[in-house]
C-alpha cells in the first residue's frame, strides 16, 4: 500500500495542469545571453543565444493564449542610459503562428489547442543604448499561458 | 508518515490553477572591450618644409571601438621601407592624431613621444592618424617610402 501512495505521488507531480474546460499549458524556458554589435550601440540575444520557450498542450477542447509581458530591464550597470529595450517572437511551427517583430510592448495571441501539441518559440531581446558601460546586464520578461 | 507526504503532493497539483508563466531572463556581461578595425592606410608627400609627410598626403584611419576602462596607446612611426639606396638615421619621426565621435579627448597635436590616454566608454569611432618624418640631410632619394604608426588599445 506504502509503495502504491508513494507510485502515485510520484505520477501525479508529472501531470499536466487542467483546467475545468480540458484544457492545459506546460511552459519551460530557458535563460538567453546578449551579445554587443560591433558599433557598440546594441546588446542581442541575436548575438549570444535566444530564448526557447517550449509550449505544450494538451490535446482537449478550448483555447490558450500565449502571453509575453513587455520587457524589464532588471540589472545594469551604473551609469548605463538605455534608450530601448524591444523583444521578438520567432516561430517554426505553422499551427503556432507566433512571429512578432521587435516591439517595447507585449505580445499576444490566442489559439486552438487542439491545433498544438508541442511547440518551441524562439524569444530575442535587444537593448539598444548610445554606448554600454561594462558590467552585467540582465533584461527580464514572463510568458504565460492561460 | 511517508503516505501523508504523498497524499500532501497530489493536493497541491490537483490545486494549481490552470494559467502557468515561466520567468525567462537574458544576462550578459560586458568586461573592458577595446576593438580596433577597419584601418585605411594613408600616403606621404613632400610638405613645405621638406618633410615627408600624410599632412601633404592622405592620413591613414583606424576605426576604434569600446566599452571604456581602455587605454589608447601610440607609438612614434618607424620606416618599414625605404629605397635602397637611401641612407636611414637621423630622422626625426612625428605623428599626431585626432579622434571623431567622442575621440576628441584622444587628440594629440604633432609629437615624437609616445601616447597613453584613457578612454571613455565609445561607439564605433574613427581615429585619424597623421605621420611624417624630417631628413636632417633634407634630401630624399626616388623610390618606395613606408612608415608605420602603431596603435594599440588595451584595458586599464
Amino acid at each position: 500500500m506504502l509503495r502504491q501512495l508513494k507510485a502515485l505521488a510520484g505520477a501525479a507531480l508529472l501531470l499536466p495542469m487542467l483546467s475545468a474546460e480540458g484544457a492545459a499549458c506546460t511552459l519551460i524556458a530557458t535563460g538567453g545571453t546578449l551579445g554587443l554589435a560591433p558599433n557598440g550601440t546594441t546588446y542581442t540575444s541575436e548575438l549570444g543565444l535566444p530564448s526557447l520557450v517550449t509550449i505544450s498542450t494538451t490535446l482537449l477542447d478550448g483555447s490558450f493564449t500565449i502571453t509575453i509581458d513587455p520587457p524589464t530591464l532588471v540589472q545594469s550597470p551604473v551609469g548605463f542610459v538605455p534608450i530601448s529595450l524591444e523583444q521578438k517572437t520567432v516561430s517554426a511551427v505553422s499551427t503556432l503562428d507566433l512571429n512578432f517583430a521587435y516591439t517595447s510592448g507585449q505580445i499576444q495571441r490566442t489559439f486552438p489547442t487542439q491545433l498544438l501539441s508541442a511547440a518551441v518559440v524562439t524569444l530575442h531581446h535587444r537593448l539598444n543604448a548610445a554606448s554600454f558601460p561594462s558590467g552585467t546586464y540582465r533584461t527580464k520578461t514572463v510568458v504565460t499561458c492561460s | 508518515m511517508r503516505s501523508l507526504f504523498g497524499l500532501t503532493a497530489i493536493a497541491t497539483v490537483a490545486g494549481v490553477p490552470c494559467a502557468q508563466a515561466a520567468d525567462v531572463l537574458f544576462q550578459g556581461t560586458l568586461d573592458s572591450i577595446c576593438i580596433l578595425g577597419l584601418t585605411t592606410p594613408g600616403t606621404l608627400g613632400v610638405d613645405a618644409e621638406g618633410r615627408l609627410s600624410s599632412a601633404a598626403g592622405l592620413p591613414g584611419t583606424v576605426t576604434v571601438l569600446t566599452t571604456g576602462g581602455t587605454r589608447l596607446n601610440v607609438k612614434a612611426p618607424v620606416w618599414t621601407q625605404t629605397p635602397a639606396a637611401y641612407s636611414s638615421g637621423g630622422e626625426v619621426f612625428e605623428y599626431s592624431y585626432l579622434g571623431l565621435s567622442g575621440l576628441g579627448v584622444a587628440n594629440v597635436d604633432w609629437t615624437s613621444a609616445n601616447s597613453d590616454v584613457a578612454l571613455p566608454v565609445l561607439p564605433l569611432s574613427i581615429l585619424t592618424v597623421n605621420a611624417r618624418a624630417a631628413n636632417p640631410s633634407d634630401s630624399w632619394v626616388d623610390g618606395t617610402y613606408q612608415m608605420k604608426v602603431e596603435v594599440t588599445c588595451s584595458a586599464s
